[in-house]
């Protein structure tokens, strides 16, 4: 596991950035991270109100949840790829209204 | 034509879209569904019976109209001369089945509320006064298209053709299926044939 | 084809039917709506209502410019007062008002919408994910129709419902559903397909208390008590397995938990290391992770020592538990006769061919020509879950689920466009090895089952992760039950997109009360309705006449005829141009979203929701016009060169159906539960939360193997009540949405059963009744409905049927007023009555009649 850490700016959007207190984040996460470590620090940091909107069940996430990398939808399994650049994640959860799973 | 009670479901599809192709006025109706209730329960039967004029080769209706304006197209098809009914109702207590329909005032769909587009569009002031019913789509027919009510109907319960042509669909079905009349005995030999429902 | 007189091709709205129309436009003036031939969706020909569209579209009654209300006081029948306002002070003080909401706690907007129109929910459920707030509902929608059977469409079939296939199946019965009978999704192709079924000689079984639609062209009508559909299907279940010993080894085994070993914990037995379930491998005599064993040596029965316990196949403990169903018992419930239940289990198990292949499109496939369906009938009650999943095992014991011949979901698998690839979707393993839907849009996702917690949403939703909606949204004790589970806000405003809830729901004075206390309310409407009177704001909408979308007819799970043929996709515009100050209501919401500041988190929805690729993505930044997101959708999937204008031009894009995509279970690796092993794990956590909120809790609802549990109008005990009342829907109406329409109501008016009470004449004839006579239906809650009584040989002697959802009485719906019974104005919206597994409304009431 690499120990240069970098940091990503995350956005919280849809009623995330009410369970989060703002809409912005800066996380230091590490060189070789995925999308999910991202959503484990950000669960363990934001509390049981966030952990469980992103997750489904403990290590699980919710399959209606979305995650961006540069606007561009991504996998939760996707390492955080950038450019060189600052990556922007973004991560919204959509509504299952039809069928059960809210 | 003939009409499969088999297929039909009673969704009113083709009363419907006969009253768009045609504008009738309200409670006038060329082609109308009925429903009727047999045997009793728990052994029960519903029967959806769409209905129509059944362009009789012996119209009683024709026979009756003082002025010639209820007459038999080329074809077969009994068409009633707008400009000449004078509305004595002779036809529609001739027809055994119901199928004419005197409009006796100007309709609307909303009361009191005007015309809509649509039926300022349809509705005109010299259909009032007279007898109406169906021809058969005979401009449809003309211009290549089956009746209004055949094209639509979902089930294809309705089928239209030529009854004299053995080898037409119409005719293929009547035997198949054993296609009757409506109340043969009144001699009135309509060209609508029903398809049991069973 | 001239400017002055041309046919547009376009979309039916009047049901969520969706078929394909086109539209006869001659000067300006919608002369001729008839079916657009070039789709599959309806093949050319329309139903009733479709064909009727043009009196919708001219209703002097519409609304064309925004209102306000200048009457405070709200209630049933009280004047609004109505005054009308510019667009831009409407939606100066809408857009105020969401955006303060929306920065103080955005879950205090409710949004609520009809059914009927369906091209409103990609938008509205896009605004409210914006927006942030998990508040949404149809009006009744999933309450009355959906929770039970969509759920178990869901599971079983990844689709939203399912019907014979038509083509070839042999042997079909339905029980209290309609397809291919005038009404619902994918009504008129299904009508079409029915009818060759027919005349091919398919027999069809209905299971219905009333023989009116699907009954009438039945081989066979078995009259039954509503809500006892699971008493019944049980007994089959159990002559089936036990009597008649028929079931389809192989399917049970590798497409279905059958092999999965269970415990004395009712739960599965897992694997140490990889915590996968074990199955029983007969031929290496030890037990293995489900997906490491060789499947014609799988157990589905005996008993085994496996992970240190002793463990059957679940397929084996159904076998068990269905043997106390006998077909006697069920008689008792039911009254349908128990010889009638042998037989029909007999005649269903012998039809079913197990075993048995066919060759189509050069593939050898599983054919299996029968098949059960269930829908509104079977599912329109408090036990809906377990009526739905004991029908369903019918077809899963046989192995008749998407293959030749038996149930078919709707197309849960399209593998797109052969220039494109796209759409493309299949279902998928997920935990435990079992089916996880593959569809975008209008995301359906029974399965996984997300952990219950404390619920978060107005209708305790998280709490039942089974649920679609829950009674909460709209009933009496809804204060009580927000307090009891401590929901930290109340609504602050309610969008509404032409619902009718005070029609829809259950008794309008409960709802009625519940929309009082919503203090600000803004709804778009087509004409001003029943719901209206509890507006703030209403905004003149576009009829479906007049507006576009590019997804009418999509998730083609929903809609989209099943069976082999072609995909469509149509597109629906504006056949005429809107007049007055009519709008889109879809374009507003995008105004809205920008007026709010939400613009960043509803495009990237929209790239997710809608599928859109490359570039045709939105940008987070950009704003767009809905006209431009359509064009975007169309793009994505079809191609640069297929935006727009390109379907604004041909209506529809069409391609042959592939027979992977139709017989898809033989092809895909999925499975699905014939034992509802989560259920357990489910109720424990699920009844914790709710003992620690003070809220009783029965186990028997999350038994992970199907029962036959009673409703409230089976244990009404006043013995004056003696009839079990039903409303059922009209082939010539579309809930309450189409009473307006003047040429439906004209043929509803001459139509013996639409407006009217149908009665057993026997039953009528003892109590002294009249054909025609005006009778009170009155409940054990003292509620009490007047009507017009039908005496007729079509319903069951313990039951009246009320048709449809009418019995309007507001006077902005001149045609609608008066016309026909409003049946939900019975039933009791609150707790008791909803279901505490997936919160479905019980919309049977035990009733009396009175002269
Ligand atoms: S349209 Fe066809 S199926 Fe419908 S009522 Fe008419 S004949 Fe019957
Ligand atoms: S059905 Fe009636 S109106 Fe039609 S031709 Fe026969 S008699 Fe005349
Ligand atoms: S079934 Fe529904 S969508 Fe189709 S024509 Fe009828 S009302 Fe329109």
């Amino acid at each position: 596991m690499a120990t240069t850490g970098r940091v990503v700016s995350v956005k919280f959007l849809g009623f995330l950035q009410r369970l989060a207190g703002h809409r912005e984040a800066s996380v230091e996460v590490a060189a070789d991270a995925t999308l999910a470590d991202l959503l484990d620090a950000l669960a363990r940091s934001y509390g049981p109100a966030f952990a469980s909107a992103i997750f489904r069940t403990p290590g699980d996430v919710h399959t209606h949840l979305r995650v961006f990398v540069n606007e561009e939808e991504a996998q939760v399994t996707d390492r955080i790829v950038t450019g060189g650049e600052a990556a922007q994640v973004a991560v919204l959860v959509v509504p299952g209204f039809e069928g059960g799973s809210r | 034509m003939v009409i499969d009670l088999k297929r039909c479901i009673g969704c009113y599809g083709c009363q419907l879209s006969c009253k768009a192709e045609h504008g009738t006025p309200p409670g006038v109706f060329f082609a109308r569904v009925i429903k009727r209730e047999f045997g009793t329960f728990p052994n029960t039967q519903l029967v959806f019976l769409p209905t129509l004029c059944f362009h009789c080769t012996n119209a009683p209706c024709v026979d009756v109209c003082p002025t010639g304006a209820s007459h038999y197209r080329e074809g077969g098809v009994v068409d009633i001369t707008r400009e000449e009914c004078v509305g004595c109702l002779a036809c529609t207590q001739a027809c055994p089945y119901g199928a004419r329909y005197f409009n006796d005032a100007p309709g609307a769909y909303f009361p009191g509320q005007g015309l809509t587009p649509y039926e300022q569009a349809k509705y005109s002031d010299d259909n009032v006064g007279i007898v109406m019913k169906c021809n058969f789509c005979i401009d449809r027919v003309t211009a290549g298209l089956e009746p209004a009510c055949v094209a639509n109907c979902a089930s294809r319960a309705r089928t239209f053709g030529d009854l004299d042509d053995p080898g037409s669909e119409v005719s293929h079905l009547i035997r198949l299926r054993g296609g009757e009349q409506l109340q043969p005995e009144l001699g009135t030999h309509p060209n609508v044939y029903y398809l049991p429902p069973a | 084809m001239t400017a002055s007189d041309r046919w547009v091709a376009s979309t039916c709205g009047l049901c969520y039917g969706t078929c394909s129309i086109r539209g006869h436009v001659k000067d300006d003036v919608l002369v001729k709506i008839e079916g657009n031939p070039e789709s599959e969706i309806g093949r050319g020909r329309l139903c009733g209502k479709g064909v009727s569209g043009i009196m919708t579209l001219y209703d002097p009654n519409r609304v064309n410019a925004p209102l306000k209300r200048t009457n405070p006081l709200k209630g049933k029948g009280v004047d609004p007062g109505w005054q009308e306002i510019s667009w831009a002070e409407a939606l100066d003080e809408v857009a105020g008002r969401l955006k303060k909401v929306h920065d103080d706690d955005p879950r205090k907007l409710f949004i609520q919408r009809t059914t009927t129109n369906t091209s409103i929910r990609a938008p509205m459920m896009m605004f409210g994910a914006a927006f942030g707030t998990p508040n949404s509902w149809a009006a009744g929608g999933g309450l009355h129709c959906g929770n039970g059977a969509h759920l178990i469409g869901g599971i079983y079939h990844a689709s939203w419902s399912l019907v014979p296939d038509f083509q070839h199946c042999k042997y079909a019965i339905y029980f209290g559903a309609s397809k291919g009978h005038g009404a619902g999704h994918v009504a008129c192709t299904n009508m079409q397909q029915a009818a060759d079924a027919r005349i091919r000689g398919m027999k069809l079984v209905v299971v219905d208390p009333m023989s009116n639609f699907a009954s009438a062209k039945a081989t066979e009508w078995v009259p039954i008590r509503p809500g006892t559909d699971a008493a019944m299907g049980l007994a089959m279940v159990n002559v089936i397995l036990n009597d008649l010993g028929v079931w389809d080894a192989e399917y049970l085994a590798t497409k279905t938990n059958a092999p999965y070993l269970i415990g004395p914990d009712r739960c599965y037995v897992r694997d140490a290391d990889t915590k996968k379930p074990l199955v029983w491998d007969t031929g290496r005599g030890r037990a293995v992770p489900y997906d490491d064993a060789d499947a014609a040596g799988l157990a589905l029965e005996g008993e085994y020592d496996a992970g240190g316990v002793r463990a059957r196949p679940a397929f084996a403990r159904l076998r068990e538990h269905v043997r106390q169903f006998t077909p006697e018992w069920a008689e008792g419930l039911s009254t349908v006769p128990a010889a009638a239940i042998r037989r029909i289990a007999r005649e269903f198990a012998t039809e079913a061919m197990v075993g048995s292949t066919i060759v189509i499109d050069g593939q050898r496939l599983p054919y299996r020509p029968v098949a059960a369906i269930y829908f509104r009938g079977a599912q329109g009650h408090k036990n809906s879950v377990h009526n739905c999943y004991t029908l369903e095992l019918l077809n899963q014991i046989v192995g008749a689920a998407d293959v030749v011949g038996g149930a078919l979901g709707f197309n849960p698998v399209c593998y797109g466009h052969p220039e494109t690839g796209k759409p493309w979707y299949e279902p998928k393993p997920g935990p435990d090895g079992l089916m996880v839907t593959g569809t975008w849009v209008a995301p359906h996702l029974p399965y996984p089952i997300p952990d219950p917690k404390h619920p978060e949403s107005m209708s305790l939703g998280g709490l039942f992760p089974l649920g679609m909606f829950g009674t909460t949204m709209a009933s009496r004790d809804q204060e009580e039950l927000w307090t009891q589970f401590k929901l930290p806000y109340r609504p602050e405003i309610m969008l509404n997109y032409g619902a009718n809830s005070l029609l829809s729901v259950g008794n309008s004075d409960t709802v009625a009360e519940t929309l009082t206390r919503i203090p600000f309310v803004v709804s778009f409407e087509i004409t001003l309705t029943e719901f209206s009177e509890f507006a703030d704001i209403v905004l003149p909408d576009t009829s479906y006449l007049e507006s576009l979308d590019s997804r009418p007819n999509v998730p083609f799970i929903f809609n989209h005829p099943a069976g082999q043929g072609q995909w469509s996709w149509p597109i629906r515009q504006p056949v005429v141009a809107p007049e007055g100050q009519r709008r889109q209501c879809a374009d507003v919401l995008l105004e809205l979203v920008d007026r709010i500041g939400i613009r960043e988190e509803f495009n990237a929805i929209a790239n997710t929701h809608l599928k859109l690729d490359g570039p045709h993505r939105l940008d987070f930044k950009t704003p767009y016009t809905y006209a431009e997101v359509c064009d975007r959708e169309l793009k994505s999937h079809f191609g640069a060169e297929r935006g727009l204008e390109w379907f604004r031009e041909h209506g529809v894009i069409s391609w042959p159906k592939r027979v992977e995509e139709v017989y898809w279970r033989p092809f895909l690796k999925v499975r699905v539960p014939i034992y509802w092993e989560f259920l357990v794990g489910l109720n424990a956590k699920a009844k914790t939360i709710a003992n620690a909120r003070g809220l009783t809790w029965d186990d028997a609802w999350y038994d992970p193997l199907p029962r036959w549990l009673p409703c409230p109008s089976h244990e009404v005990r006043d013995a004056r009540y003696d009839l079990w009342g039903f409303y059922y829907r009209d082939t010539l109406h579309t809930n309450s949405f189409t009473n307006e329409n003047p040429w439906l109501d004209e043929a509803a008016r001459l139509d013996p059963y639409s407006y009217t009470i149908a009665v057993n004449a026997a039953t009528g004839r003892r109590k002294g009744l009249r054909d025609g006579q005006e009778v009170w239906l009155e409940s054990p809650h003292n509620r009490r409905v007047r009507g017009r009584v039908r005496l007729t040989e079509t319903v069951h002697p313990d039951c009246v049927g009320v048709g449809g959802c009418a019995g309007h009485w507001a006077k902005t719906l001149p045609i609608a007023r008066g016309k026909g019974i409003m049946f939900n104005d019975l039933l009791e919206v609150d707790w008791d009555h909803g279901s505490p597994v997936n919160l479905n409304l019980d919309t049977c009431v035990k009733l009396r009649i009175v002269a």
